[in-house]
């Protein structure tokens, strides 16, 4: 990672850790890419992809949260493998009485 | 890191091996994928794992304007909704919901507009396949 985009990242993550020094950094997955496994199978069979996975972490993520200064220093860069390109999860979960969950996210939740 | 997964969430498989070590990995990331998804629903909702059935993977949301990306699954719960709004309080993280609510599925492409981004986007995988 370029010196300037480290620098960056220490000072966000720095500032965050005083307003919340609860917080912690930890390894988040990384998506890089996927494609599809050709295979000759059934049209009834579930596809197969090929996820490609890296790493990146909670910190160098909250830097780019929403951060024109990350977007122009990125933008500068033309590197898109400085992006943290974090992955997460989503879940619609179906209950046994033919409903879906929709949950609304509480204020005390960052919203990536 | 190659992770080959079954889009039933059943199972999950390698490609790309070189050697064993990245088998290995490459199983327990796919293993992880799933995993986090019965996680993130005992944890917000506090269904017990014993009652929700397999994840199945619908496909990844890319959010353009954040390069973030989410892997959107779907399950089912032998809960009722009745079950669940009683219990929420229950959850680990019962405080990152603000507000529980269930609609029909044939209903959420009227709500979904009102929604973030990524859940938009894992409505409208959610609404193809159904």
């Amino acid at each position: 990672m370029p010196e300037d985009v480290r620098a960056f990242v220490d000072s966000v993550w720095a500032a965050k850790l005083r307003e919340h020094p609860r917080m912690y950094n930890a390894l988040k997955f990384r998506f890089q890419g996927h494609h599809h496994v050709e295979e000759q199978v059934p049209s009834s069979s579930p596809v197969k992809v090929v996820l490609e996975l890296g790493f990146t972490d909670y910190k160098h993520n909250i830097a780019s949260l929403r951060s024109q200064e990350w977007t122009h220093l990125l933008d500068a860069k033309k590197d898109p493998k400085l992006w943290p390109n974090i992955l997460g999860c989503s879940v619609i979960v179906e209950t046994s009485d033919g409903l879906v969950v929709v949950q609304k996210r509480s204020n005390n939740v960052l919203r990536l | 890191m190659g992770v080959e997964c079954d889009l039933d969430g059943t199972t999950a498989f390698l490609a790309n091996l070189r050697n064993e070590n990245t088998e290995a990995l490459n199983t327990s990331t796919a293993q992880e994928l799933f995993k986090s998804a019965h996680d993130e629903v005992h944890e917000e909702l506090g269904i017990p794992g014993d009652a929700l059935g397999p994840a199945r993977l619908l496909g990844v949301a890319d959010r353009l304007d954040s390069h973030r990306f989410v892997l959107v699954f779907v399950l089912r719960t032998i809960w009722t909704s009745d079950q669940i709004r009683a219990n929420i309080h229950l959850a680990v993280d019962a405080f990152e919901t603000s507000e529980l609510h269930f609609y029909l599925p044939s209903a959420l492409v009227t709500v979904a507009p009102t929604m973030t981004g990524c859940s938009q986007a894992a409505f409208f995988l959610y609404n193809l396949q159904l």
